[in-house]
């Protein structure tokens, strides 16, 4: 029995000195400030539009920016400017799908593995370093290639490839908690193993899984564009930003707008969960 | 010849016998290439009412022994019984009674409370898992704290706001909450400071007179022993080295090591005599010296004692010891310096302890 | 040290084994007739194809079979390095790889050089200089550099080396400066998350105990710390350069599709657009077995580097 010394609640440090964080520094501040607005944008949709996305005017095929259309239109004389609005949306519900089914069945891998030990953890290590040994974007990118575009079948493949970070993270902190006093105390105590796992081991594994997810997303929505780019990703006509940008290639020479302002939402989005998720962890660093 | 109480005394609460334990020398090992014997045959009982304590140096098996009581370690040899029901290796209904109707409190008492939750949800634990309602929860809370004078507005904060000494008041209250058969103390007192110590002893003594507490207390802190236990019992690497009644073995202390130990204490009237120094520590499980285990670092070894283990003598009623030596009569010290050190022991006692 | 050596050789030896079977489960992710697909793949067109055809291919290809033994079937073959024909254009899997892999080994091998010329001394100034305004500027280009996507930066410097500025071609593969834009943007990538992890790793090593006590017995010579430093710094870079092979063959994919550079990358997007089975289980198998084979070395560098690693 370990006489580990506990620093203190890591949860509320962890909130204060983010929040602290936050007030200080202004980029974080900007990035956060972006990170609501790219939400708020994904919840209001369609009704943040000034013009209808799907509405083709062949007349304005490949205009430029303008007053009245400020990031221009496509080769379909469609505004782009909706388009990215609407494609809000799509990248952010399904990012935040990936993110959630990856954390949900990595978690419990993780907890699985560290809490019980012994053959079951070797083996479930062993699985995970499987799935670890395809890279994300080929994996990635098989899989949805191979059972056809859709929004499913996305999720399947961006999750299969995301869940073993939060597994090996929820594993260690698991391993180093399970040893402790308290955990032994409520096992001796007659606590059931899924009331010990909710009450006392996974408050300890949150902050760190809060990091992940946050860099998660980012990664997610990048996965997400770069398959649509690719093409294997959503299929127009939905707004996909990955699919505005494969759209665009064809005209770079002619509108470059069209490359443009799609890639710059999508760098904008994933750089304030990036540096977000960079915050996020020095606060919890700061804490130890 | 084994080291139990007369019969008729009554089942004991928790009785050992020939317990063995071998550990694998990697941790995490599990196919056990190599394994050492951190337990080598320790039997004990301990009867209801009783204060049972167990000395010995770190690395001699205390916590590992502690370890199988509460179910956390395999035992190769030997038997666990509870209440003269036998407890099974598994989740078998002896273990399940054992777990039940025993208590623990842990070394370190910060960090065997949750940091997540506030403290007063941290004593109804058991109770609440052992289904009790809020009303019952909350009633036996406040009986507590009236008892140990533990004040409301320290329920609500976390372990990490609080002091040692408050922390481990809080773990007595949660081992207490479910009225146990057995208190098991692992070290209680070597968190804490000085003045905590002090007044964690007296708690316990009081706690221990009103609720008439079964304990198994393994501590390397004489103090507190010398204040609580009826019985007392010394581990060498492995093995029970001597038992007996606190009385008869604080006056005379039958094993030269536990005069060793009892010299070392720097407990003002534990040891009138000289410091007895012992030469080298204690071996690694790994290197067990043949014979008795002890005799490398014996001030009074003699031929005998590095060719053959060394059997248990009853030395005085209830009084055992593992010793070539004993029953040869007190060769070591003079008769002056015997004699002296009861009479001291005698007065000092009557005058030094606190409960 | 040597079973320490073999365990981890047999460890990988499994996870290999068991990414045969996980490339293998993809396959029959997709839906639809696999002989159907394959024969559209290479005749052209659902109307082009009648049921016999479908038949034959369905014999010849051995996809009557039940799973398990064309499981097994297959992986007979890839043990011997055959790893079947493409079934568009019926050459061998295994000569397609080797043409077209050198070619995509001299981006990566120039986009990883390109990144650790830069990353090793932006990551160790930053981590040394921990909170200045060279680490700040350091920390803000590379958080804009790993949130940048990659296809986008290509673009970007197509349009403006090549479509305006008309000084580097934009496409293709040819002499030297054929290789500038697709190289620049494979490293941009690379060498923002390396000097990340480099720095942090560095700021670990400052901090470390180990050193804390050099300086309290007086080692205070500049050459003896940055000795000790270099040395436990040199673990991190060591998974950093495996870390980049395995992230150059991922960014590899986009590259070489925008670049129309004709490497493994573009070889995988168009075998997954032609539903190539063969062709992408063997690139899938590729790609899974240098991850594996680099964290090997890696593992094993380690090992030698740091004592305490073989113990645990």
């Amino acid at each position: 029995m370990s006489a580990l010394h506990d620093p203190g609640p890591v949860d509320v440090r962890f909130a204060t000195d983010f929040f602290r964080r936050l007030r200080s520094n202004v980029l974080l501040a900007g990035a956060a400030a972006v990170a609501f607005l790219v939400t708020v944008v994904a919840l209001a949709g369609p009704a943040l539009a000034p013009h209808d996305p799907m509405q083709a005017d062949l007349s304005l095929s490949l205009a430029a920016p303008c007053r009245q259309y400020p990031m221009g239109n496509d080769a379909l004389g469609r505004c782009l400017l909706s388009r990215i609005i609407v494609g809000t949306r799509i990248s952010m519900a399904l990012g935040t799908a990936v993110v959630v089914f990856s954390c949900l069945s990595g978690v419990a891998v993780g907890l699985v593995s560290g809490y019980h030990g012994g053959l079951v953890d070797e083996l479930l290590m062993r699985v995970t370093d499987i799935f670890l040994s395809l890279p994300e974007m080929v994996a990635a990118m098989a899989i949805a290639g191979l059972m056809g575009p859709g929004t499913g079948n996305l999720l399947l493949a961006l999750s299969l490839t995301a869940w073993m970070r939060y597994a090996r993270l929820v594993r260690g902190i698991t391993l180093s908690v399970r040893g402790r006093s308290y955990v032994r105390a409520a096992q001796f105590a007659g606590v059931r193993t899924w009331c010990i796992l909710w009450r006392h081991i996974l408050p300890a594994c949150f902050p760190q899984v809060i990091v992940l997810a946050t860099v998660g997303l980012a990664k997610a929505v990048l996965a997400i564009s770069a398959l649509g780019f690719l093409g294997f990703g959503i299929q127009p006509p939905a707004p996909e930003w990955g699919a505005l940008l494969l759209e665009g290639r064809n005209y770079l020479l002619t509108a470059p707008h069209l490359s443009l302002y799609p890639g710059m939402v999508i760098m904008l989005c994933v750089l304030s969960f990036n540096i977000l998720g960079d915050a996020l962890r020095d606060s919890l660093d700061a804490g130890d | 010849m084994s080291v139990v109480s007369e019969p008729g005394v009554g089942v004991p609460v928790l009785s050992l016998r020939e317990l063995s334990v071998l550990l694998p020398v990697r941790p995490g090992d599990i196919f056990r290439s190599r394994s050492v014997p951190v337990l080598n045959g320790v039997s004990l009982d301990v009867h209801a009412g009783e204060i049972f304590c167990l000395v010995g140096e770190s690395g001699a098996g205390k916590t590992t022994l502690l370890d199988v009581i509460l179910g956390f370690c395999v035992v190769q040899k030997g038997t666990i019984r509870f209440r003269g029901r036998q407890v099974e290796q598994g989740r078998g209904p002896g273990r399940l009674q054992l777990n039940r109707n025993t208590q623990v409190v842990f070394q370190d008492p910060v960090a065997s409370l949750s940091p997540f939750r506030p403290l007063g949800r941290s004593i109804v634990e058991p109770l609440q898992a052992r289904g009790a309602d809020r009303a019952e929860m909350r009633k036996t809370v406040r009986q507590l704290c009236r008892r140990m004078q533990i004040p409301r507005s320290l329920l609500r904060r976390r372990p990490s706001q609080v002091s040692a000494g408050q922390a481990q008041k809080i773990c007595i209250a949660r081992a207490l909450s479910t009225a146990p058969d057995l208190l098991l103390l692992d070290e209680p007192l070597s968190a804490l400071d000085n003045p905590a110590c002090q007044e964690t002893t007296m708690l316990l003594c009081r706690l221990q007179r009103e609720y008439g507490l079964t304990c198994l207390l393994v501590s390397h802190d004489l103090r507190l022993v010398r204040a609580m236990a009826t019985t007392v019992a010394v581990l060498y690497l492995g093995r029970i080295v001597e038992q007996g009644p606190a009385d008869s073995f604080f006056e005379r202390p039958a094993h030269p090591y536990s005069r060793a130990l009892l010299s070392s204490a720097l407990v003002p009237g534990l040891w009138p005599g000289q410091r007895i120094v012992l030469e080298g520590e204690m071996p690694s499980p790994l290197n067990a010296p043949a014979g008795c285990p002890f005799h490398p670092r014996c001030p009074e070894r003699y031929s005998r004692c590095s060719r053959m283990p060394p059997p248990l003598r009853h030395v005085r009623p209830n009084h055992f010891v593992r010793c070539h030596r004993a029953g040869q009569g007190s060769s070591v010290q003079t008769a002056t310096g015997h004699i002296a050190e009861l009479e001291c022991c005698e007065q000092l006692r009557s005058s030094q302890r606190p409960c | 040290m040597l079973k320490y050596v073999v365990r981890r050789t047999m460890c990988a030896g499994i996870v290999l084994f068991g990414a045969t079977l996980l490339t293998y489960a993809m396959m029959m992710l997709a839906p639809g007739d696999a002989a159907l697909e394959v024969a559209i793949a290479r005749y052209g067109g659902r109307t082009l194809v009648d049921r016999d055809t479908i038949h034959w291919i369905r014999k010849k290809e051995g996809l009557d079979d039940p799973l398990h033994l064309q499981y097994l079937h297959w992986l007979q073959h890839v043990v011997r390095l055959d790893l079947g024909n493409s079934l568009v254009d019926e050459e061998p899997v295994l000569d397609l790889i080797r043409t077209r892999l050198p070619r995509t080994a001299q981006l990566a091998g120039a986009a990883v050089v390109l990144s650790l010329l830069f990353s090793i001394p932006v990551g160790l100034l930053a981590g040394m200089r921990q909170g200045s305004w060279l680490d700040s500027l350091g920390c803000a280009l590379s958080v804009v550099g790993i949130s940048m996507p990659n296809y986008w930066l290509g673009l970007l410097l197509i349009l403006v080396f090549s479509v305006q500025l008309h000084w580097l071609p934009g496409f293709g593969r040819g002499d030297w400066r054929h290789m500038v834009l697709p190289v620049l943007t494979l490293a941009t990538a690379l060498t923002a998350y390396t000097a990340r992890v480099l720095r942090s790793a560095v700021i670990e090593a400052l901090q470390s105990e180990h050193l804390l006590a050099l300086r309290a017995r007086g080692v205070d010579s500049r050459l003896t710390l940055g000795r000790h430093v270099l040395r436990s710094c040199l673990i991190p870079v060591g998974t950093i350069v495996a870390l980049e092979f395995g992230m150059v063959l991922e960014g590899a994919v986009i590259t070489e599709t925008i670049f129309a550079w004709p490497g493994i990358g573009d070889l995988l997007v168009t075998a997954v657009g032609n539903r190539d089975y063969p062709l992408i289980q063997g690139l899938v198998l590729l790609s899974a077995t240098t991850f594996v084979v680099l964290n090997l070395l890696v593992d094993i560098g380690y090992c030698l580097l740091d004592p305490r690693v073989s113990l645990s």
